[in-house]
């Protein structure tokens, strides 16, 4: 039909798709450069200013195998390099699942928080808090705050697990029934985390403040020892499901056409969110917007390929979660900010502003 | 000789209500099968039935002998590429990278090279090319029935490595389309039949258009199929009347290429 020649044809889109491969490592490079950055930085800062060269110094020490001297070595090694890694990997798995229930969804909105995940997860930690505290704490001493973590990742799952019984029939997973009782799901969750707050004393409701807010401030090697062998693989494996979410844009018919299990790549879709999700708010609580956030700018940046989505989102995760951190914890010297009020923040207006820009773009 | 894809007394039912029964329809390299019918006679649920996309409640499809059920999802893949009647991304993807799309779910590793000529190829049958580096959401309903055709062809491409025989589907996909483009595409896909050799099934609604191309007519109504044949022998005004509530004027036009006009709807009788 056209007259351009096969060869000429092939080499433009060779062109197109080296400069897309050119700008994909460019971005890529950089914001792991940002990343790091701001990583030291985070540790240098805080109640106590670090100088920049002494927390290079201990962290060479310490990959080095040498014991680290000067006289903040303790505060670097045992206080904020966890809490710096363990927002990263939290950063990391809130915007991976984000991406990847985006594609499983096929919608640009979808989000961990929005089908009850994190809901569900949020409700069994207030359970463990409350009740547990109540009823359990006579017998097993101060045994709640220990399987706080666990009852927070167990919600998760069940809630994930719930949504997903509902939604299926004969062997398919209905996406528009998960997305409608996942609404739902959440509003139930919510509605008992609000009665467990009606039940609670003033203690009690200060620490489910704290939880449904979320924060790195307790963070420590042992959580970061608890959610690294989930978070890490997950993170690892991400890519690949990008071929099947992929296709999967398209619409489930189309992937099916296309040669997808589609099936099965719902399946890991969903284990994969539920894993990363449940460990994610077991050691941080509830952390908004970074799976809505992240993935979305990546897609303006960089295309819609999940291939460079996946991995992309989970370095940009990373970054806000260290950045915003970073602010929670210097903002209101000696004070804290919970992390999740920053997000929200600046999360909801971005949402907003994401809405207004999706109807414009869909009338056209 | 079992067919390449074949329907055998296939059903289908959905809310109480036969979709499609007692379908029969075979498809055979080389030859392009058009469906014609009214809106809800159960077009597109035959072609679903026919590409594995839904299970039939009664009859049997099958390919090459085979059950579709039985046909993992990648072999089907290389034996058959569907073109659906719209199809919108939720997501920014470029052009070039939908019509990859076709080559990714077949699963073989190829070289980007390779696979960047089969996109570059399809591209260009589908008068496509000048469009591969835009953003596939921006783009008219024609446009992108173009991109979602050239992705289809490259899928054939791509599967014709590991099957000899291949079927494409392709369900209303000139609805968008301008006139120019309408014959190109229907070109496209009948030189696919005459010279790759592959199987077309399609369904349109412009009964000369189906006329013209189609080696083999099926017209259908209420979920039946109520008549089948060479398009000259099938493009009867009485069952044309009957079927589409339409009265239509055949004028002698010269052989041997019918054609029908549509002269006033008539209200059910």
């Amino acid at each position: 039909m056209s007259a351009a020649h096969p060869a000429i044809a092939a080499g433009t889109l060779a062109a197109l798709a080296t400069a897309g491969r050119r700008r994909v490592g460019l971005v890529l490079a950089a914001s792991l450069a940002l990343l790091a950055g701001l990583g030291a930085l985070a540790i240098a800062r805080g109640a106590v200013p670090i100088p920049a060269g002494e927390v290079l110094g201990v962290l060479f020490a310490a990959a080095t195998g040498e014991t680290p001297e000067g006289r903040h070595a303790l505060v670097i090694l045992g206080v904020r390099l966890p809490r710096v890694l363990l927002a990263m990997l939290v950063g990391a798995a809130l915007a991976l699942s984000g991406a990847v229930m985006q594609g499983l969804f096929r919608n640009p909105l979808a989000d961990p928080g929005l089908v009850g995940v994190s809901a569900g997860a949020a409700l069994a930690a207030g359970a463990t808090i409350v009740l547990g505290d109540r009823y359990l704490a006579p017998l097993i001493g101060a045994l709640p705050f220990a399987i706080l973590p666990f009852g927070a990742f167990l919600g998760g799952l069940a809630s994930t697990l719930t949504l997903y019984a509902i939604a299926t029939r004969n062997g398919r997973t209905s996406i528009a029934t998960m997305l409608l009782a996942g609404v739902a799901l959440g509003a139930l969750s919510g509605a008992l985390s609000g009665f467990l707050a009606y039940l609670s004393d003033d203690r009690q409701l200060r620490d489910l403040a704290f939880w449904s807010l979320g924060s790195f401030g307790g963070a420590s090697w042992v959580k970061l020892a608890a959610v690294a062998p989930i978070i890490l693989p997950l993170i690892a494996a991400a890519p690949f499901l990008a071929r099947g979410l992929n296709a999967l844009a398209l619409g489930e018919a189309e992937a099916f056409h296309l040669g997808m299990k589609v099936q099965r790549i719902k399946n890991a879709a969903i284990l994969l969110v539920a894993l990363a999700v449940g460990a994610s708010v077991a050691v941080s609580g509830i952390i908004g917007f970074v799976g809505i956030v992240v993935p979305h700018l990546v897609r303006l940046v960089l295309g819609a390929n999940h291939r460079v989505l996946l991995p992309a989102s989970a370095i940009g995760g990373a970054t806000l979660l260290t950045g915003a951190d970073l602010l929670a914890r210097t903002l209101v010297v000696p004070a804290e900010l919970p992390i999740g009020i920053l997000t929200a923040a600046l999360g909801a207006p971005f949402f907003l502003w994401l809405l207004l820009r999706r109807d414009a773009g869909l009338s056209a | 000789m079992s067919a390449l894809f074949e329907a055998e007394d296939a059903g289908y039912a959905a809310g109480g209500r036969m979709l499609v029964r007692e379908a029969d329809l075979a498809l055979e390299p080389g030859r392009v099968v058009a469906i014609v019918g009214p809106n809800g006679a159960g077009k597109t649920t035959l072609m679903k039935l026919m590409t594995g996309e839904l299970t039939p409640h009664a009859g049997a499809i099958r390919s090459l002998g085979a059950p579709l059920g039985r046909i993992p999802a990648w072999r089907l893949a290389c034996r058959r590429a569907v073109m659906a009647q719209s199809t919108r991304l939720a997501f920014p993807f470029a052009v070039h990278e939908v019509v990859r799309l076709g080559i990714e779910g077949i699963g073989r590793a190829r070289a980007p090279e390779a696979a960047l000529s089969l996109v570059a190829e399809a591209l260009e049958r589908a008068d496509a090319l000048a469009l591969a580096g835009r953003d596939y959401q921006t783009l008219s309903g024609g446009e992108q029935q173009r991109v979602q055709f050239a992705r289809a062809l490259c899928q054939l491409r791509a599967g014709a490595s590991v099957e000899a025989a291949q079927a494409l589907f392709l369900d209303e996909p000139i609805a968008s389309l301008d006139l120019c483009h309408q014959l190109a595409l229907l070109d496209a896909a009948r030189d696919l039949a005459r010279h790759a050799p592959v199987a077309v099934l399609a369904i349109l609604h412009d009964l000369n258009l189906a006329a013209h191309y189609a080696d083999h007519l099926v017209v259908m109504d209420q979920g039946a199929i109520v008549a089948a044949g060479p398009p000259a022998a099938v493009l009867d005004p009485a069952l044309l009347r009957r079927v589409f509530r339409v009265a239509m004027a055949m004028p002698a036009g010269p052989p041997p290429m019918p054609f029908v006009l549509p002269q006033f709807c008539r209200p059910v009788a």
